[in-house]
C-alpha cells in the first residue's frame, strides 16, 4: 500500500528539503518508487538539491493547481539524473520559483481540494510506494492538508527553545488530526550534546519517538552544499542514520 | 629481535662473521709504522651493530666465528688463540644486552647512552678476559699485557664502536630521531671529533720529539686512556643536559596526547615545564593555559547539556493550537481526513 509522508518543520533552515531528498534517494535505492512533491509554493528549494533549474522545468506544481496540466506532467524522473542503480524510481514535483508564479500564487491562492487531489493522482499514475512531502514551515493550510493526508509524519527541529515551543505546537495538531504514525528528527545537534540523553529527554516532553538525531558538524554543512550528501557519502555516520529513519517509513 | 626468525638471524650472523674475518685478516696485514703491536680494527664495530641489532647469539656467532676465519686465513688451526676468539664473540654478545633491556628501538637519551656504555664495555671486558687467560696460560707479566695488548685493542675498538655502530644503526632504521637522539648524536661526534684530534695530535708531537725507537707507548696509552675518560665525562654531561631539554618537551607531548585522548585537566602535571624562563617554560605556560581554557569550556558545556531544559510554555502552546484547531477549516479537514483513512480501510 502506498504511503504518504509529509516531512515538516515548524520553522525555516531546519534542512527539511536536505533530509526529504536524501530520504527520498534511500528508498529509492531500496528499490521503491518514490515521489517527492515540493508544497513549499512560497519558498521551493528541493529542486536544487536535486540540480534543476528553469531550463530543464516546463510545468510545476503551480501549473497544475491553476488546471494548465496533469499533475504527472509535472513530474521529473531523477532516477537517471541520480544514477541510482536499483530498480527503485524517484520523481520531483517541483514548485515554481519564478517570482511571479510565487506571487499569483501566494495573491490568488488556490483549491485546496485539486492539492489533494493531486496527491492521489500522483500515487496512482507514476505508481509510487511512497509520496514525500516537503511542506512549507509554519502550519498554515495547505500544511495542515499534506498532514491531514499523511500516513506518516516526520518533523524536523534543532535543539533550541524556539524549536522545541512549535514543535509541541505540530506535534498537538498532527495528533488531533489523527496522523496514525508520527516521528521526530532531530537536526544540527551541537556535537556537545549527548545523543541518548537528547533523545530520551525529548521523547518523554513530546510522548513522540526520535527516529533520529544528526549531529551538527561544519563539515557536513561544507559536503552537503552540493547534491544528496548520502548518495555521495554512503558510508558517512550521517547516511546511516537517515536510512535508519527511511527503515522506519518502510515500517 | 623477536620477530626476526632464529634461522634469518644465524644466516645473517654467519655472513656478517665471515665479513669480520677476511676484515681481520686484511687488518692484520696492515701495520701502523713503528709499532707491531697496535691494530687498527674498525671491522669491530660489526660484531656489536649484530649484537644489537640481532640479539646476543647473533653477535657472538659474528665475532667468534670472524676471528676463527681471520686465523684460518693465516693458516692457523683451530686451537690457536682459542680464547681470544670466545673474546671476540664476547665483543658481539656484550652489546645484545640491549635486547635483554628490553630496548628494540633506540628512542630516548638513556637508551643511547646505554648503547654507548654497552660498545664502550664489549670493547674492554672482551680484552681483559682474553688477556687474563693468556696471562694465566701462557704466563705473560700483567703491566705487559695492559701496554701491549689490553690497552691499544681497548682504545682503538672502543673509538671505533663508538663512531661506527650508531652510524650503522641509524642505516638499519634502529634509531628513531627524536629530539633526544638528534642532540646526543650532534654531542657524540663533536666529541669524538675533539679528542681524536686532541689524541692524535699529542702522539704525532711525542712521535716527532722523540722518534719511533725511543717512544714510550705507554705515555701514548695513558693520553689515550685520559682521552676515553675525558669522552665519557662530555657525554655523561651531555646526557644529562639533553636530558634536561628533553624532559620538559616529552612532557608537552605527552600532555598533547592526554588532550587529544580527552583530558583537559592538565595544569598540575604542567607547572614545572611552565616555570622554566626559557622557551619551552613559555610554550608550557600558553599550551597549559589553552588545555584550561578549553577544559573549562568543555565542563560548561557538558553541565548545560546536563541541565538542558527544554522549556514549553504550555498556555502559549495551548493558545496556539486551539487557534488552528478550533477553525471551520481544521474541523472540515479533521471530518475529511477521517473518512479517507476509513476508507482506505
Amino acid at each position: 500500500m502506498p504511503k504518504i509522508i509529509s516531512i515538516h518543520s515548524f520553522r525555516g533552515g531546519t534542512g527539511k528539503s536536505n533530509t526529504t531528498a536524501n530520504i527520498a534517494a534511500i528508498l529509492a535505492l531500496n528499490n521503491y518508487k518514490v515521489g517527492v512533491i515540493d508544497t513549499d509554493i512560497q519558498s521551493p528549494g528541493i529542486h536544487i538539491i536535486f540540480g534543476m533549474n528553469e531550463d530543464n522545468i516546463h510545468y510545476a506544481l503551480n501549473d497544475f493547481l491553476w488546471g494548465k496540466c496533469a499533475i504527472e506532467q509535472a513530474a521529473y524522473e531523477q532516477t537517471r539524473n541520480l544514477n541510482l542503480n536499483s530498480s527503485g524510481r524517484l520523481f520531483l514535483i517541483p514548485s515554481s520559483f519564478k517570482t511571479g508564479d510565487i506571487a499569483r500564487m501566494l495573491h490568488d491562492g488556490y483549491d485546496m481540494n485539486l492539492l489533494s487531489e493531486g496527491f492521489k493522482q500522483l500515487v496512482k499514475s507514476l505508481d509510487l510506494d511512497f509520496l514525500l512531502i516537503d511542506t512549507h514551515p509554519g502550519l498554515n493550510e495547505e500544511t495542515l492538508l499534506s498532514i491531514a493526508l499523511s500516513d506518516f509524519l516526520l518533523i524536523i527541529l534543532r535543539p533550541d527553545n524556539q524549536d522545541y515551543q512549535g514543535t509541541g505546537i505540530t506535534v498537538e495538531v498532527a495528533r488531533q488530526l489523527e496522523t496514525p504514525k508520527m516521528e521526530l528528527l532531530v537536526n544540527k545537534a551541537p556535537s556537545v550534546f549527548s545523543g541518548a540523553d537528547l533523545k530520551t529527554k525529548i521523547e518523554t516532553i513530546y510522548n513522540c519517538p526520535v527516529a533520529g538525531i544528526i549531529p551538527h558538524s561544519e563539515e557536513l554543512m561544507a559536503l552537503a552544499s552540493g547534491g544528496i550528501f548520502s548518495l555521495k557519502y554512503p558510508e558517512h555516520p550521517v547516511t546511516k542514520i537517515y536510512r535508519e529513519v527511511a527503515a522506519r517509513m518502510i515500517g | 629481535m623477536d620477530q626476526r626468525s632464529s634461522a634469518k638471524t644465524i644466516g645473517c650472523a654467519i655472513v656478517a662473521g665471515i665479513i669480520y674475518g677476511i676484515s681481520n685478516y686484511i687488518s692484520s696485514r696492515i701495520n701502523l709504522p713503528g709499532c707491531s703491536f697496535i691494530e687498527l680494527r674498525p671491522q669491530v664495530a660489526l660484531p656489536m651493530f649484530m649484537g644489537v641489532y640481532f640479539g646476543p647469539l647473533a653477535g657472538f656467532i659474528t665475532g667468534c666465528l670472524g676471528d676463527r676465519v681471520g686465523y684460518a686465513f693465516q693458516g692457523l688451526t683451530i686451537g690457536y688463540a682459542w680464547n681470544w676468539s670466545i673474546g671476540n664473540g664476547f665483543i658481539g654478545m656484550l652489546p645484545g644486552a640491549m635486547s635483554w633491556l628490553k630496548i628494540r628501538e633506540i628512542k630516548s637519551v638513556r637508551d643511547y647512552a646505554m648503547l654507548l656504555i654497552l660498545i664502550v664495555a664489549a670493547s674492554f671486558l672482551p680484552i681483559v678476559f682474553a688477556s687474563a687467560i693468556d696471562i694465566m696460560i701462557r704466563e705473560l707479566s700483567l703491566a705487559n699485557t695492559i701496554y701491549s695488548l689490553i690497552l691499544p685493542a681497548f682504545i682503538t675498538d672502543a673509538v671505533f664502536g663508538l663512531i661506527i655502530v650508531p652510524v650503522l644503526l641509524i642505516v638499519a632504521g634502529y634509531i628513531r630521531f627524536t629530539i633526544g637522539i638528534r642532540n646526543m648524536l650532534l654531542s657524540t661526534y663533536l666529541l669524538l671529533f675533539a679528542v681524536l684530534t686532541t689524541y692524535l695530535v699529542s702522539a704525532i708531537s711525542m712521535w716527532g720529539s722523540t722518534g719511533s725507537q725511543t717512544l714510550n707507548y705507554s705515555d701514548i696509552y695513558n693520553i689515550g686512556i685520559l682521552s676515553l675518560v675525558v669522552l665519557f665525562i662530555g657525554l655523561s654531561i651531555s646526557a644529562v643536559l639533553v636530558n634536561k631539554i628533553v624532559a620538559p618537551v616529552m612532557t608537552l607531548t605527552d600532555a598533547a596526547r592526554e588532550i587529544s585522548g580527552g583530558n583537559y585537566d592538565l595544569s598540575a602535571r604542567l607547572e614545572k615545564a611552565a616555570k622554566r624562563d626559557d622557551e619551552i617554560g613559555c610554550l608550557a605556560a600558553v599550551f597549559s593555559r589553552m588545555a584550561g581554557e578549553i577544559y573549562n569550556r568543555e565542563e560548561r558545556l557538558k553541565k548545560e547539556v546536563r541541565d538542558l531544559k527544554i522549556e514549553i510554555d504550555k498556555t502559549k502552546q495551548k493558545a496556539e493550537v486551539s487557534k488552528i484547531v478550533d477553525t471551520d477549516y481544521f474541523r472540515n479537514l479533521r471530518t475529511k481526513a477521517k473518512e479517507l483513512r476509513e476508507k482506505h480501510e
